[in-house]
């Protein structure tokens, strides 16, 4: 109960906040209105830190009576799990966002007030606060299990001994960093919005993109690292042996990440320039709004049954606040735009073409051409319920295809925009580097080439990857003499083109076989040998599921490799499909990558189907023939002594000399999650060395005499044959895929650079005073 | 310029790519065999493609399972998981059902979304 009222306390203690400060907008700093509002503030901060470590603590100890700690936990879990189960539901992951938002908001609050911004960034970044507090009071993760369920006759007194467990696919080290990374870059994308109507509010056109650039620079990185991360997990633990397949929910985070891209290049700009002002109040804007479209397109059900994910409907009034929280960000922002439209145009001018700032401005049109494809695509299914056509997602190579076009282009007119030079770049100095950049770019697209690379796309990919790598490493190393903080967007760049050869090559040069390993035998697939070594039982706790580790050696060149690849079926998804473990073996130049398919036994046993009423041929021995006249019921059979059902197939045989002879093929049966399993008693048909067996009944439920028995048969004269378990794979081998983390990873050390200079460079400016307040008309 | 440029671009591009996606964004309309056919190229983790089958419901099993003929005259099962139709199913009605196969020994189609011709 306390947990359900503080969320609706909290809610009001952030509207109340938000009020205080949109009082105080024209007001002096030392007014106590301000001072208030800023103790209320902390006070939401500090509730929302304890809400979140009290739903921790109760899904630690287990405390089933609350449905959200029913739903994504269990006993079984161990602690690191547990605290993933915080946010693995809708309820906890608005906590976690909110906390995060209210966490950064703490540092902010004392760094406005500084730069003399307090009163209109926490209106701004209360308002959002509200918003998200009134979602937790639609999707409260205190409920109570009787609550939830009481029209199913739920009482007080009912708990349930265990929760329904967290999904088997996040039971992974990686899922307990990947989501808080992502949602303290999505809470750190509102400061640049609250700085931007700030500036709008105050008429500050310029004063905002300095104090800002920090925040959004790190909402850039942070935001970028979490999608990777992402990437990553989708890697190491799904099994389909890539690390992006442009879902929604990737797509998600994607596209407020690519706007937040443009709009750091952007601010450079201003910063340089005084020029694009509206660009970049409009870009601050939409990458708010899209990380709140991204949430409502993913959150609110509408994609429904689009995506591999699953979309859980989040309820009416929670989809309506989705809705109006989007809506009415849109609305301030664009209000305000359009207000102070003809004040911001006054420091208009063009851009030359021959300017690193047009170069830039190029540079982010693209980026923002790439949002817009994958916005468009993203929201296509919504598209299309709204025109009452069918609502399907478009195929990935919608994106892939846009893509192929769209990323050489950055990459080539990134490394431009480094060439130039501010205000003007002299035609020989512009020819002198781009010629350098060009012939080490033609040499490293030509060793591409010569690697086999054929087709335009990689060619231009590469052409694209080896120019911004060179000016980027030539420049680096330039600036690295005036100190690290110089080198961040270097770093990053280099970074990206990393990734961009890492893609490359993994998709060019990745090479995948489908491989049947049958236990104990080598198989040659390619260079490599495989040999499925045997399995074993892990995670014996869960009840759920029974998880093997399935261990394949791999040889090549001599050495040998083993690696452990996952497979099993889970009562969490009522056991329709499996969930898959990729096997890794990780290494700089390539990784070896075992992805199970499947299990299965040997078919050393030679089989046919039989419908009721007909014959056939017995496989092994041609001169017998089998017909089949109907099964036994199971009442007439009666039990095994382990209790199993049993039923027999009425067989008549013809013998090579044309006798007949009735035979009986009984069958246990085992009735398990995955449908009966047949355990046949072999039966040696009379006069012949032929045994057999009944192995399957395909009952036909709307006419029995359809029904269908499946024998199998060896010959008796010879021992029995064994069969053998099947470990079915794909193997691929993916070289240099290790580009595409150490591209991730030096992307975020240069955000990280580039953070640090700009904090130091915000220093070095003499304090300003607080702009002289106007009013909005 | 550059204002021209991006505007220009906006102008012609956003209109690029709605028709481009679709070009990418229509499920083909197939009958029940080509379905299946197309599902056998999938793993047995992933999803079938969605596709369009032209139906006639032959007979209603219930609220969410229908017989229906296709076009090219194979009757097959469907269940049916999308939002409560308006109007219940009923034999002989034409509906385009949007959808996946499921493929094993008794292959059936998962209609998502129902559609009247």
């Amino acid at each position: 109960m306390i947990g359900q009222i503080g969320i609706h306390l909290l809610f009001g203690i952030a509207l109340a906040s938000t009020v205080l400060y949109g009082t105080t907008l024209h007001a002096p700093a030392d007014d106590k209105r301000i001072s208030i509002a800023r103790w209320l503030f902390r006070i939401l901060a500090g509730g929302l830190v304890a809400s979140a470590a009290g739903l921790i603590a109760l899904i630690v100890t287990h405390q089933f009576q609350f449905t959200y700690v029913w739903n994504y936990s269990s006993t079984e879990l161990p602690l690191h799990l547990l605290v993933a189960c915080f946010y693995s539901g809708q309820e906890g992951s608005f906590l976690l966002w909110t906390m995060f938002v209210a966490v950064i908001g703490i540092l902010l609050q004392p760094y406005a007030k500084r730069h003399g911004y307090e009163a209109p960034v926490m209106l701004f970044y209360g308002l959002i606060l509200s918003f998200l507090t009134l979602l937790l009071v639609a999707k409260n993760p205190f409920a109570y299990y009787y609550e939830s369920f009481a029209s199913q006759g739920i009482t007080i007194d009912d708990i349930p001994a265990n929760g329904k467990g967290l999904n088997p696919l996040l039971h992974n080290a990686w899922i307990t960093i990947h989501p808080p990374i992502l949602f303290v870059g999505f809470a750190s994308m509102s400061v640049s919005f609250a700085f931007a109507m700030a500036g709008l509010v105050r008429k500050d056109y310029h004063r905002w993109i300095d104090i800002s650039l920090p925040w959004t620079l790190f909402a850039t990185g942070i935001l970028g690292f979490g999608i990777m991360l992402g990437g990553f997990w989708a890697y190491e633990t799904l099994g389909w042996g890539g690390f992006w397949g442009w879902d929604p929910v990737e797509n998600s985070s994607l596209i407020p990440w690519l706007v937040v891209v443009a709009l750091v290049h952007t601010m450079l700009v201003q910063k340089r320039t005084r020029g694009l002002v509206k660009t970049n109040m409009a870009l601050a804007v939409l990458s708010f709004v899209m990380v709140l479209y991204s949430t409502f397109l993913t959150r609110s059900g509408v994609l429904g049954d689009t995506s591999v994910h699953s979309f859980v409907d989040p309820g009416r009034f929670a989809f309506w606040i989705l809705l109006l929280f989007m809506v009415t960000f849109i609305g301030i922002g664009v209000s305000l735009l359009v207000i102070r439209r003809s004040d911001m145009n006054v420091t208009r001018e063009e851009f030359a073409p021959t300017t690193r700032e047009f170069m830039l401005s190029i540079g982010s049109a693209l980026v923002m051409a790439s949002a817009v494809f994958v916005t468009i695509g993203t929201s296509w299914p919504v598209i299309m319920e709204v025109l009452g056509l069918p609502k399907v997602a478009v195929a990935i190579d919608f994106y892939n295809q846009v893509h192929r076009i769209l990323v050489p282009a950055i990459l080539v007119v990134n490394a431009i925009s480094l060439v130039m030079q501010w205000r003007n770049t002299t035609r020989s100095v512009f020819r002198r580097r781009v010629l350098r950049s060009s012939v080490a770019a033609v040499v490293g697209t030509g060793v591409l080439i010569a690697f086999g690379v054929r087709d335009l796309w990689p060619i231009a990919l590469g052409f694209g990857a080896w120019f911004s790598f060179a000016i980027n490493v030539e420049d680096g190393l330039r600036m690295l003499k005036a100190g690290p903080a110089m080198m961040g967007a270097y770093v990053s760049h280099v970074g990206i083109a990393l990734l961009m050869f890492g893609v490359i090559t993994t998709s060019m040069y990745a090479e995948t076989y489908h491989a049947v390993l049958v236990h104990g035998k080598p198989v040659n697939v390619g260079t490599y040998t495989l040999t499925y070594l045997g399995k074993e039982q892990v995670d014996k706790e869960f009840r759920d599921r029974e998880k093997f580790r399935y261990y394949v050696r791999i040889e090549h060149d001599g050495q040998r490799r083993t690696v452990a690849p996952v497979l099993y079926w889970s009562d969490f998804n009522q056991r329709q499909s499996p969930f898959l473990e990729p096997g890794i073996r990780w290494g700089l130049m390539n990784d070896l990558y075992v992805s199970p398919k499947n299990i299965g036994r040997e078919d050393v046993f030679h089989e046919t189907t039989v419908q009721k009423g007909a014959s056939a041929q017995v496989p092994i021995d041609k001169n017998v023939s089998l017909f089949l006249d109907g099964f036994t019921m199971p009442m007439e059979e009666g039990q095994t002594e382990d209790g199993r059902m049993q039923m027999s197939a009425k067989i008549v045989a013809t013998t090579a000399n044309g006798d007949t002879v009735n035979v009986k093929a009984r069958t246990r049966i085992t009735t398990g999650p995955n449908g009966p399993a047949f355990d046949p008693e072999w039966t040696t048909i009379p006069g012949t060395t032929t045994a057999v067996g009944l192995i399957n009944i395909d009952r036909n439920n709307e006419d029995p005499s359809k029904s269908k028995g499946t024998f199998a048969f060896y010959d008796v004269s010879k021992p029995r044959p064994f069969a053998r378990e099947e470990f079915t794979v794909e193997f691929s081998v993916k070289p240099l895929i290790s580009l595409v983390w150490i591209g991730v990873i030096a992307m975020v050390t240069g955000f990280a650079f580039s953070i640090g200079r700009s904090v130091r460079m915000l220093k070095k400016k003499p304090t300003l005073q607080v702009v002289q307040n106007e009013p909005l008309t | 310029m550059i204002r021209a440029i991006i505007i220009g671009l906006a102008v012609i591009g956003i209109p690029a790519a709605v028709w481009f996606a679709s070009q990418y964004g229509q499920p083909d309309t197939v009958t029940f065999l080509q379905a299946i056919q197309r599902a056998s190229t999938t793993s047995e983790a992933e999803q079938a493609p969605k596709v369009v089958i032209e139906v006639v419901v032959t007979s209603v099993e219930s609220d969410r399972e229908i017989q229906c003929v296709d076009g090219a005259g194979t009757s097959f099962h469907t269940e049916y998981s999308g939002s409560a139709p308006e109007v219940p199913f009923a034999a002989g009605q034409q509906h385009r059902l949007l959808g996946h196969v499921h493929n094993g020994a008794k292959p059936y189609f998962h209609a998502t979304q129902r559609f009247d011709r």
